[in-house]
């Protein structure tokens, strides 16, 4: 930082803010210099901001519902500790292992393979082409793209989608509104749908060309082949990150924004609809028919909230809120509740418990055999009493059947708890 | 593009919110990354057989060859189910309505996928019946090529889907498709190794074919030992004057006769036998009536003369079998093209 900080000094680079023209003449600087580190330097420095404004809006924008740690995010992308040279580990026929320095150089830089770069910024540095775009949108369109971020942010329950994937799914329909309602910029309407129209057209065939000459399905970028061939053609990405930036402005207050919704939650219906919509009203048969739904869900139910629980025991010792959120649950506290108390956020609840699919799983399993008694036969002929028969039988599970009852899910569960 | 003076940009207020990344929706498939998926149907077929797994739920997903090929319907316990496909932050899912015009080949079942084919997420939002999907489109007799739905119409996740297959007899929805047409001869190559999981391709279902009990074949005279039959296929047939008629059509006619394909072997498949045989044991079949089957250069007929039954045998083989009953003057009925793999 400090050898960094001398050159822009001597240099008279220092600006309020990073312009165009800034960062053009740290890259002719390195490009001139291409045996000097130090003038990378400077440019690996500036690269590392636009980065960390990334991860920094995703935190701020997230963590209120997601576990996200601005450190391991940070290792994933930001990960230049501001060495002057690298280290290469060579193998020998030997077996003994030898390490290679070189000065961290724009002529190291464009030796290296693409899979040798390292730190991400300098990824970012050696790909940038100043023709298609400014060098901080284009440090953020790589975050966007990165493929430990994005699997870090999936284990977190989070999808970074890339803006060619967005606007290849948005339809006009959306793209006009989003760029009636929140689109910047020197773009006409008129020009948008053009532009994304033509965009979409050309998407898909480079989208399956990158994908037969790569073997990947992840990371296509617009080459400037694919720009010119737009109606009209485009110099540079900005005219369609505009676009894209206006559809997420626009999709920020949608319902693809907010996220999971816990299983408990899920609408009640009640119950003895499965019993009051059959024929004989008589007590008696009403009496037979809960004690089939009885033993139906007794047969299937206990068994998988063991093995739910079984499967999930082996990392309790590391981690012993998991532990403690089972415990809560069978007590009958909600999973906002269990959040608070585990120091854990709802998404973590929602994702260890998975109270729906469990509920959901039991209640089918039941319905199969319940459908098989003479009382439901019809229902093998009847898609909406299907689904009326599972949701019932989900409620029965998740919901006690008097105020000051525990539901019955709860109850196996207290059961498959005891050692 | 043009930089338009700074008058005619647009120049909305930047909004506080951006959408940054997207919360990956509850019940969503994650698969693990793989190279050798390929297009959205890859991932959504993946993902389906990986929520299949993940409730132990032991179903028959077919067909076992092709099926990647999005034109192709998906077998799941018996329902035919149009699985359809977008990106996963897509506003619309596109339909493609071939199927929906063919009669007693239409879907039962619409399962929608949204793919993050970046992230190998899959994300099912839901299914619609034949009958719930038919209700949304207005105008569907337009003969539109297909037709574009809001996946939030798609109903309760993949849970749905499994529920219904699980519940319902595959009658219960019905195969009638938008437009009452007659079928079209399907050119879909069927593989008798579904047979064997219980699958049946929905272009032997529409001729009114059923898989019999292998046992139930061997009983009704299959040369072979009962222990060898792995599996029975019988096609009702019947002539109407001097028409073939097949399925329900057959159950009219004077003359009737069934076509059986038992595929033969110990634990896989070694032979194809191809029967016909009268629909009462004992009688004769219809004198002229002819079965001719070709399979790459092999090609086998026979004719019935005072005959009680109709018999030909193919090995397995990488060549397509294509199977066709003749009666003189009546139109010749083609059966689809099987495989019967090595």
């Amino acid at each position: 930082m400090q050898i960094a900080g001398q050159i822009i000094e001597q240099d008279q680079l220092i600006a309020d803010e990073p312009t165009a023209e800034l960062d053009s003449r740290f890259l002719a600087m390195s490009r001139d210099q291409a045996d000097t580190p130090e003038p990378l330097l400077c440019l690996r420095c500036r690269v590392s901001h636009p980065i960390a404004e990334k991860l920094k809006k995703l935190l701020h924008k997230h963590r209120e519902q997601y576990e996200l740690d601005l450190r391991d995010m940070a290792a994933c992308v930001l990960d230049d500790s501001g060495e002057l040279f690298l280290r290469f580990p060579t193998r020998h026929a030997d077996g003994t292992v030898q390490t290679l320095r070189k000065g961290f150089t724009w002529r190291t830089l464009q030796e290296l393979s693409e899979q040798e770069i390292r730190p991400f910024g300098a990824e970012v540095i050696r790909n940038f082409d100043p023709e298609r775009s400014m060098l901080s949108t284009w440090a953020h369109n790589k975050v966007q793209s990165n493929a430990d971020l994005k699997a870090y942010l999936r284990s977190r329950g989070l999808l970074l989608i890339s803006d060619w994937a967005l606007l290849a799914d948005s339809t006009p329909t959306r793209v006009r509104n989003a760029w009636t309602r929140c689109g910047r910029g020197s773009l006409q309407l008129e020009q948008v749908e053009t532009l994304h129209y033509s965009y979409v057209s050309n998407y898909w065939p480079a989208k399956q060309a990158y994908r037969s000459s790569t073997k990947k399905n992840s990371g296509w970028t617009p080459d400037r082949q694919f720009l010119a061939a737009l109606n009209p053609a485009q110099s540079n990405d900005e005219g369609l990150k505009e676009i894209a930036q206006a559809i997420r402005y626009y999709l920020a207050g949608s319902s693809l924004s907010r996220g999971f919704v816990a299983g408990e939650e899920a609408s009640v219906v009640d119950s003895s609809t499965l019993v009051s919509n059959e024929p004989s009203d008589s007590e008696h048969a009403s009496e037979d028919l809960h004690q089939l739904i009885a033993q139906a869900l007794e047969r299937s139910g206990p068994s998988r909230v063991q093995s739910a629980i079984n499967a999930d025991r082996s990392r309790w010792e590391k981690d012993p809120s998991r532990e403690l959120a089972w415990q809560l649950f069978a007590q009958g506290l909600g999973q906002r509740d269990i959040a608070e108390r585990c120091n854990h956020k709802q998404g973590w609840v929602s994702k260890l418990l998975k109270e729906k699919q469990l509920s959901e799983s039991i209640a089918q399993a039941a319905a199969v055999e319940l459908v098989r008694q003479p009382a439901f036969e019809s229902v093998r002929q009847d898609p909406d009493g299907a689904d009326r028969m599972v949701e019932a039988l989900r409620n029965h599970l998740t919901y006690p059947e008097r105020e000051g009852d525990i539901a019955l899910l709860r109850k196996w569960t207290q059961k498959a708890l005891k050692p | 593009m043009d930089p338009k003076s700074p008058e005619a940009m647009n120049v909305n207020t930047p909004q506080a919110e951006s959408l940054e990344a997207v919360p990956i929706p509850d019940g969503a498939v994650l698969l693990t990354p793989s190279t050798a998926r390929q297009g959205f149907r890859g991932f959504a077929l993946a993902a389906l057989k990986q929520a299949l797994a993940e409730r132990h739920l032991d179903l028959p997903l077919g067909p076992e060859i092709d099926l990647e090929n999005p034109e192709r319907l998906v077998s799941l316990n018996r329902f035919a189910v149009q699985v359809v496909t977008s990106g996963m932050t897509a506003d619309e899912i596109s339909i493609p309505l071939m199927c929906w015009y063919q009669a007693g080949l239409a879907p039962q079942l619409l399962l929608a996928a949204q793919v993050d084919e970046e992230n190998d997420v899959v994300w099912f939002p839901g299914v619609l019946t034949g009958a719930e999907f038919q209700e949304l489109i207005p105008n569907h007799a337009a003969q539109k090529q297909e037709i574009a739905l809001d996946p939030s119409q798609f109903r309760d996740g993949v849970d749905r889907l499994f529920r219904l297959v699980q519940l319902l007899e595959p009658s219960a929805i019905s195969r009638a498709g938008l437009v009452a047409k007659p079928a079209l001869a399907s050119k879909a190559v069927s593989s008798v190794l579904d047979w064997l999981s219980g699958q049946l391709d929905e272009a032997f279902t529409s001729l009114g074919g059923e898989l019999v009990p292998a046992t139930a074949g061997a009983f009704r005279g299959v040369s072979k030992s009962r222990e060898d039959a792995l599996a029975v296929v019988s096609i009702p047939l019947g002539l109407d004057g001097t028409q073939l008629c097949s399925g329900e059509a057959a159950s009219s006619c004077i003359e009737r006769f069934r076509l059986l394909l038992i595929p033969i072997g110990k634990e896989k498949p070694d032979a194809l036998l191809l029967r016909v045989v009268p629909f009462l044991e004992g009688d004769l079949l219809p004198e002229g009536l002819a079965i001719e089957a070709m399979q790459g250069e092999l090609r086998q007929s026979m004719t019935v003369n005072l005959s009680k039954s109709l018999e030909l045998s193919f090995p397995t083989s990488d060549q397509l079998l294509s199977i066709t009953i003749q009666f003189p003057d009546a139109q010749p009925l083609h059966l689809p093209p099987l495989q019967l793999p090595s």
